[in-house]
This record gives structure tokens, C-alpha cells and sequence, in this order.
């Protein structure tokens, strides 16, 4: 069995019953058993669930009934941040360790429905980085660390999800997104990740970090399985006020994936200046290299596109404050924030709970500039790209601050772009020091998966490095 | 007892009066941020700790500054808006 499977793969395996649902998940569950604790990304590996779930998978797909259901039987991961029944949902904080709760997330419930396989929980960077972590040791499981290189991180704050697909422990999983958290450790960890439009997947059941930015997402091996994931979380939920509906703005939110690959689109694809030029130089080299791909598909290349003089990683960092400390005040005034694993963290709620009403109230006015300045590039390109990240993977054990001081990411394009609530692909580009993955990063407006779809989609066609593995985890 | 607004504004004043009283110029944010952490929840705080949020404020204050230049209009509303009518 390979690991690495796409979920497309793994889905044809089912229904031609090469595999059982039922085999299929046990093969993950030992691979989450015996790999997890070297990547400390595994929280909770639910084998009961697990177990009981792939029966009723190979019940249906015995019974036929596998029409429009990709994820039919395919095991899967959740970042310990959302309900599960019955299941610890730690937040991977030491105060929550023991948190049960009695219910199932939105997106939970949903990809059950789809006849998914929940496998586990998987580790993530304490309360989702609210209090401003400066270190990959930041969660009660210890640092997440890729699975190209056990002394590199693998990103954050959906540190698991990164390295259990990463290492071939899950065909995909669900993270989450406020400010980078689904981007980074896609990048970070070789796996192509998607944060869709603020309002896309209903976050019910899921922690707050920080309202008005967080977002939940698929990683997976390619950005045809995100497109199936997503297709299966999105929608609206009466639960959660944000979520929007089927269509947005006259689009529509779902096509198949081979009819992407069948029907390509030639776009304009911009990128921003300053977004590049001060990034690692294997960075830089695979950014242009894939900038030449997408030049080879027929899309137009729109350089030195303007970014707003707004400053917006204050106003994140603002808006992040404030929400944060609001969501976890008891944590803080009982002061068991002390209890947090980083130190940033353990002080960090301190601070941010002095943050004024009036700045929140200016950030979140500051906000409505940014989205429009940062709306308007969507008139000049349908699609931006970028570095994912300016560099490879943080080593473990030194603070954020102090590795790669000589590296300069430019403008903060993760921070405004989740501020204007725009959905984001993160794909596997190459690979730089440290034999770490380099990723390339494509934004679009929002609402507009489909565009950032069909062309990652098509990306994946004519590229390999989404289809390169660890050797660590063969 | 039930605390109005008023009241509440009055205590938040008497916390931000824990701050030896010194001349405008001479008070750093930083300081005074540090100052309020220590009067709502020094009891959970080391010396040391409080000296690393005071170096925390003092450190975000150029990234402030400019945050609090930003040039807005009456008319600039927040990024959300209520509405009566939204779903639950």
C-alpha cells in the first residue's frame, strides 16, 4: 500500500474493493501509531471511532451507494481544535488537556457524512497561536516537526495536520486558519493546503481564536483532494452566523476536479512588489521556476503590483489581541494562562488583554482600507503568487526571532490577505537549505475558489514536487 | 450590587492611578501598559515577568505608532456591521 495515495487514488482502490475501507484505515492507524510520536504530531488516535466508521464505508460501497462521494471510506485527521464526541479536544493547551466535549463539529459531521474515517486528533501550537507563540515548542505534545528533516518544524499553528499528511500518516486533514496557520505548515511540512474564503466552512465546533479571522481548511496531497474536501465541508450552517451560501457573487463554488483538468483557464496571475526579493535564494529560485510554469500553461504574468502603505500586521496583531483575550478571558484573569507551555504565551494573554476597545475599533476600521486597497489588485489579476513562506522551516529549539535574522519576507501578504478574508493554496515548489520544502502560495479573491483551483489543479499537472516523500517515513 | 458604566470607568481610573504620579512626558506607554498587567494581575506575575511584558509594549510601540497614524474619517466604519436580521 502507498501512503502517499491522493485520495482519488485510494477512492478508485475502494470501489474496485482492490482494499477494504476497513484495511485501509487500520494501515493508517498503525502508520499514526508507529510515526506519530517521532513528529509529535498525534494527540489522539481514535481507533474505535476509526474502526466502526470504515465498516459502514465498506457497508455502502458494497451496497453501491458510492455515487458523488470521493471521500467514501478515505481515513482522515482533525487539528485537535475541533468537537468530537466523546474524544478529548485538548487545543493542545495543558489547561484543556482533559476537555470532553459532547458533540461533533460542523465539519466533522459533515465529512462523516461523506463517509470519511475519523483516525485522530492531531496535535497543533497551543490555543492556535492567540497569544503570540514565539517558538515551535508551543504545545503541550512538544514541537511539530517535519517530516523532511526531525529538526526543523513542521509550521504552525496546524503543526499536526502538516506533519501527519506530510508523512504519509493521513491522506488528508482539516486545519485551521487565522493569520497563516494552514499556510505555514503546508509549506513547511511539503503538502498542499487550502484556506478558503473567511465564511466558507463553518467553524461550529471549532476554538476561537479570533472570530472575524478564523477559517478551517483541507490539507492534502493535491489540490485536486482539496477540492473534494472542500466540496464536502462548505456551505451554510445555522450555527455559525459567517457562513455563506452555495453561490457567492454569481460563482459557482464547486466543479470536479478532471473537469479542471480538462477545461484549463488561462488567468491573469499577478505578484507584489517587495514579495520576493528579500526571500532565501533556493526561495526566490523556485518561486521563479514555478512563475515559469505558470507562464508555460498560457497564464499572463502581471509584475510589481502595488501593496497598500497600511500597516498590516498591526492591525492584525490588533484585532488578533483583543478577540483572543476576549475568547480565553477566564484563562487569563485565573491566570492559568501560566500553564501554557512557550513563554510567549504564558505572557501574552497579559498583554493582549489590556489592548483599548478604541484600538480594536480603529484596527477593524483600519481593516475596511486594507480589504479595499487589497481588493482592488483582484482588477488587475485574477490570481496573486507568491513564496508561501519566505523561508524554509524554523529550526526547533531557537526562538522565531532569532533564526534567519538576515531574511526579510516583505509585505505581510499572509496578514492582509486573511484580513480581507481571501482564500489561499499553498503547493510544494522545490526544496532549499536543510533539505526543507519550498512552497509556492496562490491567493484569489474572495469567493473565487474555483479560479485558485483550476489553476493549482493544473499547476499539480504539468509539476512533481507535490508527488516527492520523505525518505524518513517511506 | 450592579456597577454602571460610569462606575466601572471610575475603577478602571483608579487602576490606571496605581502609576506613580509623574509628569505627561516622563510616562512611557510601555511603562503605563506594564503598570495596568501589574495592577490587574500582578499577583500571577514575577518581577521578571513583568519586566518582559514592559519590554513587550516597549518593543510593539514603533509598530503602534504607526497602527495609530492611520488617517481615518468619521465616516470610516468598522470591518463587520451588526444586523438585526442575522441569522442564528
Amino acid at each position: 500500500m502507498n501512503p502517499y495515495a491522493t485520495i482519488d487514488e485510494l477512492g478508485a482502490m475502494l470501489r474496485k474493493k482492490e482494499v477494504s475501507s476497513l484495511e485501509l484505515t487500520r494501515f493508517y492507524l498503525d502508520r499514526l501509531e508507529k510515526h506519530g510520536p517521532a513528529l509529535n504530531a498525534v494527540v489522539t488516535v481514535t481507533r474505535e471511532r476509526a474502526e466502526a466508521e470504515a465498516k459502514r464505508a465498506d457497508a455502502d460501497i458494497a451496497a453501491g451507494k458510492t455515487q458523488n462521494r470521493p471521500l467514501l471510506g478515505i481515513p482522515y485527521g482533525v487539528k485537535d481544535l475541533l468537537a468530537t464526541k466523546g474524544i478529548p479536544t485538548t487545543w493542545g493547551a495543558e489547561p484543556f488537556r482533559h476537555q470532553l466535549l459532547d458533540y461533533d463539529a460542523t465539519v466533522v459531521n459533515k465529512l462523516t457524512e461523506a463517509g470519511a474515517v475519523l483516525c485522530a486528533k492531531l496535535a497543533m501550537v497551543e490555543l492556535a497561536g492567540a497569544f503570540g507563540y514565539n517558538n515551535a515548542d508551543a504545545s503541550f505534545t512538544g514541537p511539530g516537526k517535519t517530516p523532511w528533516n526531525l529538526e526543523f518544524w513542521s509550521g504552525g499553528s496546524s503543526s499536526g495536520p502538516g506533519a501527519a499528511v506530510g508523512a504519509g500518516l493521513l491522506p488528508f486533514a482539516i486545519g485551521s486558519e487565522t493569520s497563516g496557520s494552514i499556510i505555514t505548515p503546508s509549506a513547511f511540512s511539503g503538502v498542499t493546503g487550502l484556506r478558503p474564503t473567511y465564511g466558507r466552512v463553518s467553524r461550529y465546533g471549532a476554538m476561537a481564536c479570533a472570530w472575524t479571522l478564523d477559517k478551517l481548511g483541507p490539507m492534502c496531497r493535491t489540490a485536486a483532494d482539496c477540492n473534494s474536501v472542500l466540496h464536502a465541508i462548505s456551505g451554510e450552517d445555522e450555527r455559525d452566523a459567517t457562513t455563506i451560501g452555495v453561490y457567492v457573487s454569481g460563482r459557482a463554488t464547486y466543479i470536479a476536479s478532471s473537469m479542471m483538468a480538462d477545461h484549463p483557464r488561462k488567468l491573469r496571475i499577478g505578484i507584489v512588489k517587495g514579495s520576493h526579493e528579500h526571500v532565501q535564494k533556493e526561495v526566490r529560485e523556485n518561486f521563479f521556476r514555478s512563475i515559469e510554469v505558470l507562464r508555460s500553461q498560457g497564464h499572463t504574468i502581471v509584475e510589481n503590483l502595488p501593496w497598500p502603505d497600511l500597516p498590516v500586521s498591526a492591525t492584525v496583531g490588533v484585532i488578533v489581541d483583543a478577540e483572543a483575550a476576549s475568547a480565553f478571558e477566564e484563562l487569563i484573569r485565573s491566570g492559568k494562562a501560566k500553564l501554557l507551555r512557550d513563554p510567549s504565551d504564558r505572557l501574552g494573554g497579559f498583554e493582549a488583554i489590556t489592548t483599548p476597545a478604541v484600538d480594536y475599533l480603529r484596527a477593524q476600521r483600519i481593516r475596511t482600507q486594507i480589504r479595499r486597497e487589497l481588493l482592488a489588485l483582484f482588477d488587475a489579476a485574477d490570481l496573486i503568487a507568491a513564496p508561501s513562506r519566505a523561508t524554509v522551516a524554523y529550526p526547533i529549539g531557537k526562538n522565531f526571532d532569532e533564526a534567519y535574522k538576515d531574511v526579510s519576507s516583505g509585505p505581510s501578504l499572509i496578514g492582509g490577505m486573511n484580513l480581507a478574508g481571501a482564500p489561499a493554496i499553498s503547493m510544494p515548489n522545490g526544496f532549499g537549505e536543510h533539505g526543507l520544502p519550498t512552497a509556492l502560495q496562490l491567493i484569489a479573491a474572495p469567493a473565487n475558489e474555483i479560479a485558485l483551483l483550476n489553476a493549482a489543479v493544473n499547476y499539480q499537472a504539468a509539476t512533481n514536487e507535490h508527488r516527492k516523500t520523505p525518505p524518513l517515513f517511506a | 450590587m450592579k456597577t454602571t458604566r460610569r462606575q466601572f470607568a471610575k475603577s478602571m481610573g483608579a487602576a490606571a492611578a496605581l502609576i506613580a504620579p509623574v509628569a505627561h512626558a516622563e510616562t512611557k506607554p510601555s511603562d503605563a501598559g506594564a503598570a495596568l498587567v501589574n495592577a490587574e494581575f500582578g499577583q500571577h506575575l514575577s518581577a521578571e515577568e513583568l519586566e518582559k511584558i514592559r519590554k513587550d509594549f516597549a518593543d510593539s510601540a514603533p509598530l503602534l505608532e504607526k497602527f495609530r497614524a492611520v488617517k481615518l474619517a468619521n465616516g470610516d466604519e468598522p470591518d463587520w456591521t451588526f444586523s438585526a436580521l442575522a441569522k442564528r
